[in-house]
Parts: structure tokens; C-alpha cells; sequence
């Protein structure tokens, strides 16, 4: 099934017109998707950096990661809310942006890799964690590179 | 000199000319200006949030700031770094933009904030270090540091709309 119906309506839609056409509508909703990504990013940064041993070193990498879990989850939601309004206001040129694409198959890699290998691997420092932790900080920092890609063009 | 006319002196150097005349520098370093952001607002949220008794709450308010500080730090001077570089390619559009002057407005009470807040309650963290929320001082603290925080990224991003 393909996906372009969906972003020929999100195009369309009147409900999607303020995203479209207001200058602030789209500024305000970026702005928002910024303060997430400083939020997301930065616990992603404390955690990883931690199990690397650079920050937290005197607590165990599991229980930073369960005690910044909330901001992690409320920033992940604002970002995704923010994000989906953003492709709505351009929907077709994301449909067709390679950057975009790339973003989102990142996107679902990371949060894929978070809750899964990323979540059982870090509970100490050992070798293991320390090889999740940088492949975390790695997937994130790509999918942010891509998403910063998809403003050119 | 005014500091128009500094920046109109900035503006016409070699490196501000080739900042803004290049297609890769100038997105890359914006990446890097918003990397370091998560890094230096992000870390400075935990330790406002410890405060707040949020998050980390059976951790010393003393451990949380002292381990966190050194990655502020150099989200700080990535940030710095990264944001002269910026100004440097357009000082003088800079200069006008009003989105511009309110986040270096904001900056300054943004640095004042912490300075006066380890010159003052923070003294006597001993007191309060094990306790889940610091005291009323701490926690206004916190307060303005987050609102100041939200302020600058969301002032920053607007500096491309005027």
C-alpha cells in the first residue's frame, strides 16, 4: 500500500490550511519541535554519555535512564505531534524529499533500537551498553543531520 | 566605533563574507548550533527538573549539578562558539533583527541566573542536598531557568523569520 493518498489529502485538507498558509502557524509549531528536540536530545545525550562515562559515572546507566524516562517520552510525543503538523504543511515536497524519507527510517530505527536493544543492553557499563550507547547517540545524530537536510532544497 | 559600524565592519571581512557565501558552512554550523543546544539547554533542564524534585529525586542535588556540569560546559562553548561564527556571517542583519537582540537580551539574564543562584542558595546546599525538592529560592531558580531557556531557543529559531 502506498502512503501517497495520505499525503495528497494532508496537502489538501482545510484542516491542515493553517500549517499551510500562516507565516507564525508553521514558525510556532517549528519552534516547538526545536524545544522537544532540545528536551529528547539532551536526555538521549545524558544517558549515552553517562554509560561512556562521561557525566553520570557514579550512578547506574539503568536508573539515570528510568529517572529521565518521562522527559524522554513527553519530548518524543511533542516531537512526533509537532513533526506530523510540519509534514502536513508540506506534505508533497516531504513525500518526495529524500531527506525525508531517510529521516523517517531513521526516526523508526531509533526509537526501534531504543525501546528494545538500547533499553536491555544499559543496565551496567560493560561492553555491551558502552556499544548500544554509541550506536544510540549515532542514530539520533542521523536522524537529526536528516532532518535538518530536509529545510534545503 | 558604534557597534553598528562594528558590525558593519565584521560584515565585510574575509571569513564573515566566506561564512555567508557558502552553501555547506553556514547549514552545518546551524547543525551545530542546535546539536549544542540539546546539550547545554538539555543538561541544564535535568539539574532545573532535579531541583524541582522531578526527576532523580534519590540522587544529591550536590552529585546531579557536579556530574552534569562539565557537559554544560561544553555545550556552552559549542554553542558560543558556533552562535559568533553565525553572527559573524551576518552581523549587521543581526544587528536589526529584533528576535536577534531579545535572545541576546535573554542570554545575559540566562548567565546572570546561575551565577547569583551558586553565590546564594546554593551556599548551603548541604542543608537541602538529600531532600527531594530544594527550597522555595532553589525552585524559582529553576523556574526562570527553564522559561529562560524555552525563551532563547524559541526566540533563536524566530531570528529567521525577520
Amino acid at each position: 500500500m502506498s502512503l501517497l493518498p495520505l499525503f495528497q489529502w494532508a496537502a489538501h485538507t482545510p484542516a491542515l490550511a493553517v500549517m499551510r498558509d500562516s507565516k507564525w502557524g508553521f514558525a510556532i509549531v517549528e519552534m516547538v519541535h526545536l524545544l522537544a528536540l532540545a528536551a529528547l536530545g539532551g536526555a538521549v545525550l545524558v544517558v549515552d554519555l553517562g554509560i561512556l562515562g562521561i557525566g553520570f559515572r557514579r550512578q547506574a546507566p539503568g536508573r539515570v535512564a528510568r529517572e529521565l524516562a518521562p522527559i524522554f517520552v513527553v519530548s518524543l510525543i511533542a516531537m512526533v505531534l509537532s513533526g506530523t503538523l510540519l509534514v502536513g504543511a508540506e506534505a508533497m515536497k516531504c513525500y518526495y524529499h529524500p531527506a525525508f524519507r531517510l529521516k523517517m527510517a531513521l526516526f523508526a530505527a531509533a526509537v526501534l533500537f531504543h525501546f528494545t536493544i538500547h533499553r536491555s543492553a544499559i543496565g551496567s557499563f560493560s561492553t555491551w551498553s558502552k556499544v548500544a550507547a554509541v550506536g544510540s547517540l549515532t542514530l539520533w545524530l542521523a536522524v537529526g543531520l536528516a532532518g535538518r537536510e530536509i529545510g534545503f532544497l | 566605533m558604534s557597534t553598528l559600524q562594528a558590525c558593519q565592519w565584521l560584515n565585510d571581512t574575509q571569513l564573515a563574507t566566506a561564512i555567508r557565501e557558502s552553501e555547506i558552512v553556514f547549514p552545518l554550523i546551524e547543525t551545530v548550533h542546535v546539536l549544542a543546544i540539546a546539550l547545554l539547554a538539555g543538561t541544564v533542564a535535568i539539574v532545573d527538573l532535579r531541583l524541582l524534585g522531578l526527576i532523580l529525586k534519590r540522587e544529591r542535588v550536590s552529585q546531579v549539578a557536579g556530574q552534569i556540569l562539565p557537559l554544560t560546559w561544553v555545550g556552552f562553548a559549542a554553542m558560543a562558539g558556533s552562535g559568533v561564527l553565525l553572527f559573524l556571517a551576518e552581523p549587521t542583519k543581526s544587528y536589526y533583527n529584533p528576535a536577534f537582540r531579545f535572545k541576546m537580551l535573554l542570554l545575559i539574564v540566562a548567565g546572570l541566573n546561575p551565577l547569583i543562584f551558586h553565590r546564594t542558595v546554593y551556599r548551603n546546599v548541604a542543608q537541602w542536598d538529600e531532600a527531594a525538592a530544594a527550597p522555595r529560592r532553589a525552585r524559582l531558580t529553576a523556574y526562570l531557568s527553564l522559561t529562560l531557556w524555552s525563551g532563547i531557543i524559541v526566540a533563536g529559531r524566530a531570528i529567521a523569520y525577520f
